[in-house]
């Protein structure tokens, strides 16, 4: 059990802690995994009292806690719920928040320790961080790892919009934090099966032998959402798909799952490893963006039979809008493991389902025996690993049918987290905020990695800046993406593989 | 084939909650009684259904089939009852989800099924089935209807495997070559019809004969199908001596064929079973089809 701390949350009032960060707070608290005496602020431009926070907070995790709310256990996580009303628009407007802290810090026994949790639009980042200096909230710099009280930052991606805005973001917040104080969250690391792939890969004499370019004919990252932009066309229509997911979920996914056997595991060591890949991708130059990278745009179509609109048709989209809402691309990570082995990642909004997996297709058996009959080549072995939902890892291999003919079925060896461990998995959010008050990034980005990532996205963004009147694909809502996408990989001989 | 079904749990939901409800119910069946998930394949059942037809019933016609075909080919079972011609595009009317328990009690399995009841336009299906179908499966595609009423949809087609259909209740043989000419166009699927697999002993004779000449084909009522994918087999291979479907003739007086072998005849779900587990696609089948395509474009140009 960590020390009690207080975790004061910037837009505390809002969506995500709403749906995420109070549910899964309360989660933490029914398993007894939040230290006594923790305080839970929220700060948010509403007029709230503690009480309708409670009440707000209520509501969150009434709809959104993957457990039943129960009365007894929401009481004892109510008493540990506060609001401050404050915004930080200038020098004094966080002095509400540092009263309201004087006040429920000694009253709950929490010895200063703070952690800040931004689950603010981008833009203000920088602006809270800078009020929080100024107004003297944090502790100064260059304090021993273990010091305490303590005071840690989570900050929620986007970071940044591009290389430049990401580097700035970064320099601004490390002006106030140690790097090891700041805990960049991106929520699908926080997932079980993403934890698992470590463990797959370096807790088995089975896989790891076959993670390179000898066995492995190609691996695929597919990150769909059945969602069209649904109330976030604001954001949405100034990120686009390769921002929101790619530069950030689908490259730390690609990180994990070809990074080098890590010697500990130590955050920084983790963290080392997986920059290793970020830094090994191929850079991509203005020829390949035009051949390896599609984007396209959802028109109109069905979503599980229902007619949907397309996403010039959203709500809050421009009708003009060139926003991407699908990428798909083929990239190549250029070091001894890897080499000449292509992987291929797309991520859509409108597509037939929610999924998340990552796939790793073994090379072929050679054709004779078994795999001689050109009519009906054997299907090849692939490792899949399914990070929503369903989570869990599956290997396809190739049985013999039972009877007399001598004929073969592609069979599925198949895990389940649900099924194999019962009950529901922890959160993500659950699992990262404990690893916050724990001290541990191992899971969280380090500001190498984030520029890394943004640095190998920036030549795609470059290139899509130039190409502001060519005809952008469409998909119908309800497909797997547009053709150009089923050419970027049938171009190499291989297919999507649909989750 | 009995069907072995010793358990089953069957639940209502929302078109838009089949994977939630499917996994409570895994969760009930998990808590009577251990039971082993099995899964080999998707079979996506697809039937049309009239709008009269109560929707309380849409996966009753072939359900014995189902549960015999799934006991010995586990598979995840999506059936798609489809009111044609409804004017407005609409959701999915209704869904059932099930799981159905087999095995002795030492050994239990379950598959999962799916019924679907839709009135949507015929163009959306498709997003149902990618929806509901796994990707690390095969799809095999099982198309009740007679195609030459219902061609089969292309859309739901290009989501398969293998498409399984029985000619024998092709009620104008030509119509029904006529839709299928967009599928063969394609490379990869599989045919697999349970009428052609009734021929394999004449191929085999034919194939081991001299060759004939001046060949006609005579079939008795009902048996017009068979005969013309013989006649367009015969074309492919031009085993009689010419590429041209020989002529088809119907005797109504024709008890007993007059051919060195008779046909095969198996139970469907046997037959279904066997075309299931054969992943391999059937060259000579694709060969007949073509060969009667292309005699029918002929006629009708």
């Amino acid at each position: 059990m960590t020390d009690p701390v207080s975790i004061v949350v910037f837009g505390g009032a809002g969506d995500l802690a709403h749906r995420k960060l109070l549910p899964a707070l309360y989660n933490l608290s029914v398993d007894g995994l939040l230290p006594a005496g923790t305080a839970i602020v929220g700060v948010g431009r509403k007029a709230m009292s503690d009480d309708d926070y409670r009440a707000f907070a209520k509501d969150g995790v009434t709809q959104f806690s993957r457990r039943p709310i129960d009365d007894s256990a929401w009481t004892t996580f109510a008493q540990a719920l506060f609001f401050v009303n404050a915004t930080i628009d200038d020098e004094q407007s966080l002095g509400p928040l540092g009263s309201k802290l004087d006040i429920v810090e000694p009253e709950r026994g929490v010895p200063g320790n703070r952690i800040y949790y931004l689950a603010v639009p981008p833009s203000l980042f920088v602006p809270t961080v800078q009020q929080l200096q100024r107004s003297r909230f944090l502790p100064p710099k260059g304090a021993a790892r273990d010091a305490r009280p303590f005071a840690r930052l989570i900050v929620e991606k986007p970071i940044g919009h591009d290389l430049e805005s990401a580097c700035a973001i970064n320099d601004a917040i490390a002006d106030a934090f140690d790097e090891r104080q700041i805990y960049r969250i991106d929520h699908y690391l926080g997932k079980e099966t993403v934890q698992n792939i470590l463990v797959l890969r370096f807790a088995n004499s089975i896989f790891e032998p076959l993670f390179n370019q000898k066995y492995v004919d190609h691996v695929q990252i597919t990150v769909s959402e059945s969602e069209g932009v649904g109330t976030r066309a604001g954001y949405y229509d100034e990120s686009g798909a390769l921002r929101d997911m790619v530069q950030n979920h689908l490259l730390q996914l690609l990180s994990l799952v070809a990074m080098e056997p890590p010697r500990a595991l130590d955050a920084d060591v983790i963290r080392d490893a997986k920059l290793a890949v970020l830094l090994s991708l191929r850079p991509l130059t203005k020829d390949d963006v035009d051949r390896r990278v599609v984007r396209a745009q959802y028109a109109a179509g069905f979503d599980m039979g229902r007619p949907v609109p397309g996403y010039r048709q959203e709500s809050g989209v421009k009708p003009e809008s060139r926003t991407e809402t699908f990428v798909a691309l083929q990239l190549f990570i250029d070091n001894w493991r890897w080499a000449g082995v292509p992987f291929f990642l797309r991520t859509g909004k409108r597509m037939p389902k929610r999924a998340s997996e990552i796939t790793v297709h073994l090379k072929e058996v050679p054709p004779i025996l078994f795999n001689a009959d050109s009519d009906g080549r054997l299907d090849p072995n692939v490792l899949s690993i399914r990070i929503q939902p369903d989570e869990g890892f599956a290997l396809g291999i190739s049985s013999k049918v039972p009877g007399p003919r001598e004929r073969v079925y592609p069979v599925q060896m198949d895990f389940r987290y649900g099924t194999t461990f019962g009950g529901t998995s922890p959160e993500a959010y659950e699992r990262l905020l404990l690893d916050v008050m724990a001290g541990d990034a191992t899971l969280f980005m380090r500001r190498d990695q984030v520029e890394a990532a943004w640095r190998w996205v920036m030549p795609i963004l470059d290139r899509w800046n130039t190409q502001t009147r060519d005809p952008l694909p469409t998909y119908a809502a309800g497909d797997w993406g547009p053709q150009e996408a089923e050419a970027l990989i049938h171009q190499e001989g291989r297919r999507w593989r649909a989750p | 084939m009995a069907s072995p079904v010793v358990d089953r749990v069957w639940h209502d939901t929302a078109p838009g909650d089949i994977e939630d409800t499917l996994a409570a119910l895994w969760r009930e069946t998990g808590r009577r009684a251990p039971v082993a998930r099995a899964v080999m394949s998707n079979l996506v059942v697809v039937r049309s259904c009239d709008a009269t037809e109560p929707i309380g019933t849409f996966a009753s016609t072939q359900e014995a089939a189902i549960d015999a075909i799934a006991a010995h080919h586990p598979s995840r079972v999506i059936v798609i009852a489809h009111e044609h011609g409804c004017p407005l595009a609409r959701e999915p009317l209704a869904a059932r989800v099930g799981v159905v328990t087999y095995g002795p009690a030492d050994a239990r399995y379950a598959v999962e099924q799916v019924s679907v009841r839709s009135s949507c336009d015929e163009v959306s299906l498709p997003s149902i089935v990618r929806r509901l179908t796994r990707g690390d499966l095969p799809t095999s595609v099982w198309c009740v209807d007679d195609f030459s009423q219902r061609p089969p949809l292309g859309a739901i087609l290009a989501e398969a495997r293998q498409i399984i259909y029985d000619s024998r209740h092709w009620t104008d043989v030509r119509a029904a070559i006529r839709g299928l000419e967009t599928s063969l166009r394609g490379t990869g699927i599989d045919f697999a019809d349970l009428n052609w697999r009734r021929l394999a002993p004449v191929r085999a004779a034919l194939s081991a004969a001299p060759p004939p000449a001046d060949v006609r084909i005579v079939h008795a009522p009902g048996e017009s199908a068979l005969a013309w994918l013989l006649g367009g087999w015969l074309a492919s291979t031009s085993l009689h001596g010419t590429a041209r479907v020989p002529p088809i003739v119907e005797d109504a007086s024709l008890r007993r064929p007059l051919a060195i072998a008779d046909v095969r005849e198996e139970p469907v779900v046997d037959a279904i079973v066997d075309e299931l587990r054969s992943l391999s696609r059937d060259a000579a089948l694709r060969g007949a089809l073509r060969a009667l395509v292309d005699a029918t474009s002929a006629a009708s140009s």
